[in-house]
């Protein structure tokens, strides 16, 4: 299994991760299904323990880490030692990672399935658990920096930027954010909830942002054949995404029990995170002038497209609810599991479909089995989502209406009213999920019986 | 250049570090430092020692949270008031401290939750906030029943059923989301009736507030009758009164003290004012927990439509 | 030597915000009907700052590349400008409205936007300080084809070219975006309005109205 074969951990990580998407997807499924049969486990043996509470760490936990983190890894380990011109440092370290990765993944399921949960979001993970969740982000870690300091190419082109910059500052914000690992848990009080949304958010803002961004602006150029609009805004986004995400944590809590002071800071740092997002899309939108037409032959390009509509959409949305005014109305509702959903679903795990169809034919010779379906998947995937999205953003508006307008009495009347989105959000969760089976179907056949894949080196433009 | 560059990858890794630590600085480290954040307020539930009553705390609160934690009920409860109208459902009830002090009615300041770890302040609202629901609903019988099978007492709720739990993690659950009030208001400060023969009762045990209290309506009065039958059968008094009123008790199938109250007893051997005192506030038990009858003041009832419950008992005649 | 400079003008900086972030009178609930105004002019400086970045970088359609160059910096300027003065409007507003709170809420509003504000200046003027000193901003824009040519095949599709009207595909995404943001703003803005239009009812200190099931029966059987 620890192979030193070229690519083979990128390779392997990819199809764990996809692995741990239709596991954590499902999940999800699950929970949503939860919130409109509530009885739906009543009075089965052992699995009536399965409510609604302990589904829904096991579902974020998995799709968090077991898939995005794991095709974040993979992606890492493809497109790193391709920006710096050498190989990965040790494919066996990376071949060690992915095991101890879906090891790890296993122990999430069964302890957050049991019971055993911190209580704080996104930091569900009991503290052994959170040694081990270090130790992989530092074992890929070592490997990245290593790759760097053996480079042949000196010039860093920006997705290296950026993936160096989330190596370097993830486990940071990992250990800070989780009660610095230690099982007595120091940081108390409010505190505590303030620790938990500098992790929360800033496990986005330091992880997931900067590979998915990096991910785009190298498979941009080897799509459509062109280099990157603008290398000097993509360097400000990547400055302005490190500096501005950090503080915003506390947006999380507007209006609640924290200082005052540390609630504007955070509303005052996420409407700047507007700045590196117009610099994604102006570099976007520079870079697919003249090369619009091959939107319509690529699916990866497809994904990538949305990915930059919801991108867009996520940081509009997000400085908007970080208003005062606005997240009195929409917080605590279903509107943020949307957001949230648009950042990690919409966005990120997009970019990382068309990771895997660019990357994964390259690592294993063979071409994706089947056209038509990764079209399936892409449709699927589109459809489903912004069902999923646009029901809970109006749900969530119908329920802070409600809210305001009763000052929260009569509060079951906000729960009936929620049925009718619960059920589209249960509809575009069932064809998301079904859009990912036929994906991972292609995967498999693509492994398995895929032809052979053409090398053609695309045309350089050279200005 | 290149030599340039070579520092590059060094100083950029450098580069986004200190921009994460400065934002380590600013929002985690400065609030650790603000030590007003950890100041205890009296209303901050407690974990151990005694209560306000000078009762010891039972070691079940403790239990109870983590049972709370551990099956994920802080997914879709958050705990906390913020500072706008929104909320206002939540806060507890204005209660009017022996000083002479206000306590109750206001959002959660930081240290409310001081003894708190972890602090399950919640994110999501799929059901109610339960910062002060055991203002809202104090009888442990009723918490027990509600997580046992939430469609019983609310057919809309989509709260899954925890009958699953074994017996004492129930009662420990119930004991948590009882203690979950502002714990400047002491139990006995919430001026209820503590059980008793209530019918043996005199007046002298009755707030002030209550005492001088002057019941609106005229015994006999048509309007007040059907507003107060109209109540009894929007509230569901009689499934704990008994269907002819004349309470429960262990013969009825009642199992043990406190029983419901008979109607008609209370009609002859109590005042206007008692009725609407123990209408308004609810009763105790005698180890000055909570009983069935909640405070149907808190749970929302006019000043009037109380009235017109006192009347209407009142008027009762075999 | 340098690291060890940057390292020291970072503790400045963090010193700089500890004596900046209020403390004590900071964590009292001063809130409830604040001034959202500040979304506006962030949003307007936000527009005008970052049209004037792509004009002084010269990411702009040619014809306008002379006039973005010239104007550049002054747009960003202003952006600069009406943050920090809607920032003192909005603080200055909140000192009026919270007067009466007899707390020290003005001083501390102004405080926080210039504590933020001092923060922003102070970063932008060491990162142009730090890429001036680097090279980074001279590295120009080769660094961006580097990625053409380092051995990873580009896709089948990199070649083709565009057949002529295809590049009105961009108007999708666009649209797509353009849609969203509108209903999303709009959406948020109807229910604002809304309820600014119908207050909800403010119960006073002694109807206090508790969320209610409908009905509280007790369980029968239940002691």
């Amino acid at each position: 299994m620890l192979s030193k074969a070229e690519g083979s951990s990128s390779r392997n990580f990819y199809y764990a991760a996809v692995t741990w998407m239709a596991i954590g997807m499902s999940f999800g499924l699950f929970a949503a299904t939860l919130l409109l049969f509530p009885d739906l486990v009543k009075g089965l043996p052992i699995l009536d323990y399965f409510t609604f509470g302990r589904v829904r760490p096991v579902h974020t936990n998995l799709v968090m880490f077991g898939w995005l983190s794991g095709a974040y890894f993979a992606t890492l380990f493809y497109m790193v030692p391709r920006l710096l011109g050498t190989k990965l440092w040790s494919e066996r370290l990376g071949n060690f990672t992915m095991i101890w990765h879906s090891v790890l993944m296993t122990a999430y399921a069964v302890a957050l399935l049991s019971g055993f949960n911190t209580g704080r979001e996104y930091a569900e993970q009991p503290w052994p658990l959170k040694w081990a969740t270090v130790v992989m982000f530092g074992l890929v870690g070592v490997n990245v920096l290593m790759t760097f300091a053996t480079r042949k190419e000196k010039e860093l082109y920006v997705t290296a930027w950026y993936m160096l910059g989330a190596v370097v500052t993830t486990p940071i914000v990992y250990i800070v954010g989780n009660q610095f690992l230690m099982p007595a848990n120091p940081i108390t009080g409010v505190n505590d909830a303030v620790a938990n949304w500098f992790y929360g958010h800033n496990i986005l803002g330091y992880w997931f942002t900067p590979v998915g961004v990096g991910a785009v602006y190298y498979l941009l150029p080897k799509m459509i054949g062109k280099p990157i609009f603008s290398h000097r805004l993509s360097m400000i986004g990547f400055w302005v995404i490190f500096f501005v995400y950090g503080p915003t944590g506390a947006h999380h809590l507007v209006n609640g029990p924290v200082p005052y002071w540390l609630q504007t800071v955070a509303i005052a740092f996420s409407v700047t995170l507007i700045i590196p997002v117009w610099t994604v899309l102006v570099n976007f939108y520079g870079t697919l002038s003249g090369k619009w037409g091959t939107v319509k032959e690529s699916v990866p390009l497809k994904f990538l497209v949305s990915a930059m509509v919801f991108y867009f959409i996520t940081c509009f949305q997000g400085p908007m609810q970080a208003l005062r005014s606005v997240s009195a109305i929409t917080h605590f509702t279903v509107w943020v599991v949307g957001h949230a959903h648009l950042a990690l679903l919409g966005t990120f795990s997009f970019i990382m479909f068309a990771s895997i169809y660019y990357a994964l034919p390259r690592l294993i010779g063979k071409d994706i089995w089947s056209p038509a379906l990764m079209d399936w998947h892409f449709w699927m995937s589109l459809i489903g989502f912004t069902l999923f999205f646009v029901s809970l953003t109006i749900g969530g508006l119908v329920q802070g209406t409600w809210w305001a307008e009763n000052q929260s009495n009569l509060f079951i009347q906000s729960v009936i009213a929620m049925k009718p989105y619960n059920w589209t959000r249960l509809i575009g969760g069932i064809m998301i999920l079904s859009g990912q089976v036929l994906f991972i179907y292609n995967i498999y056949k693509t492994a398995r019986a895929g032809k052979a894949f053409q090398l053609e080196i695309g045309t350089t433009v050279k200005a | 250049m290149g030599e340039k560059l070579e520092k590059n990858a060094v100083l950029l890794g450098i580069g986004a570090f200190l921009l994460l630590m400065f934002a380590v600085i600013v929002t985690v480290a400065v609030p650790l430092m603000q030590s007003d954040l950890y100041a205890s307020t009296p209303a901050a539930p407690r974990y151990t020692g005694l209560d306000n009553d000078g009762k010891e705390i039972s070691a079940k609160v403790a239990q109870g949270r983590e049972i709370y934690r551990r099956e994920g009920c802080f997914y879709c409860h958050t705990q906390q008031v913020r500072t706008i109208d929104n909320d206002n459902a939540f806060r507890a009830p204005a209660t009017k401290l022996a000083d002479g002090t206000t306590a109750g009615d206001r959002p959660t300041r930081p240290g409310d939750y001081s003894n708190d770890n972890p602090a399950l302040l919640g994110t999501e609202r799929t059901g109610p906030d339960l910062k002060y629901v055991g203002h809202r609903w104090p009888s442990k019988d009723w918490q027990i029943a509600h997580l046992k099978d939430p469609r019983s007492t609310e057919p809309n709720s989509i709260m899954p059923s925890f009958a699953h739990l074994p017996d004492n993690e129930l009662d420990a659950l119930a004991e948590y989301l009882l203690s979950l009030r502002d714990w400047s208001i002491p139990i006995k400060h919430l001026a209820k009736f503590m059980n008793g023969d209530i019918y043996a009762q005199k007046d002298d045990i009755i707030p002030d507030e209550y005492k001088a209290a002057q019941n609106p309506f005229k015994p006999g009065d048509a309007s007040v009758k059907a507003m107060a039958e109209q109540l009894i059968k929007e509230k569901g008094c009689l499934s704990c009164h008994g269907q002819d009123m004349h309470g429960k008790d262990a013969a009825k199938g009642w199992a043990a003290a406190p029983f419901p109250a008979d109607w008609y007893q209370a009609a002859t051997s109590n005042s206007d004012q008692f009725l609407y005192w123990v209408i308004s506030e609810g009763t105790l038990k005698q180890d000055g927990t909570p009983s069935g009858m909640p405070s149907w003041k808190s749970l929302g009832l006019t000043d009037e439509q109380r009235w017109a419950l006192t009347t209407y008992i009142k008027g009762l005649k075999e | 030597m340098r690291t060890v400079k940057l390292l020291a003008r970072s503790a400045t900086v963090a010193g700089f915000l500890l004596v900046m972030a209020p403390r004590i009178a900071s964590a009292n609930h001063l809130s409830g009907g604040e001034n959202d105004q500040m979304g506006l002019y962030g949003g307007i400086a936000l527009v005008v700052g970052f049209a004037g970045l792509l004009g002084l970088l010269g990411l702009v359609p040619a014809r306008l590349r002379a006039a973005g160059r010239r104007w550049g910096k002054w747009l960003l300027a202003a952006g600069v400008v009406i943050l920090a003065g809607g920032g003192y409007h909005v603080a200055r507003l909140g000192s009026v409205e919270q007067a009466l709170g007899g707390d020290a809420y003005g001083r501390m509003a102004t405080q926080q936007i210039f504590g933020t504000l001092a923060v922003f200046g102070l970063f932008s003027g060491v990162a142009y300080w730090l890429s001036k000193r680097t090279g980074v901003l001279d590295m120009g824009e080769k660094v961006k084809y580097i990625i053409m040519d380092n051995g990873d095949p580009a896709e089948r599709t990199a070649s083709r070219t565009d057949r002529p009207g295809e590049h009105r595909l961009m108007l999708i995404p666009f649209a797509a975006m353009g849609v969203l943001a509108l209903s999303l703003t709009s959406g948020v803005l109807y229910v604002v309005l809304h309820l600014a239009a119908n207050p909800s009812h403010v119960p006073g200190p002694d109807e206090h109205q508790y969320h209610n099931h409908g009905q509280m029966p007790m369980p029968a059987g239940t002691p």
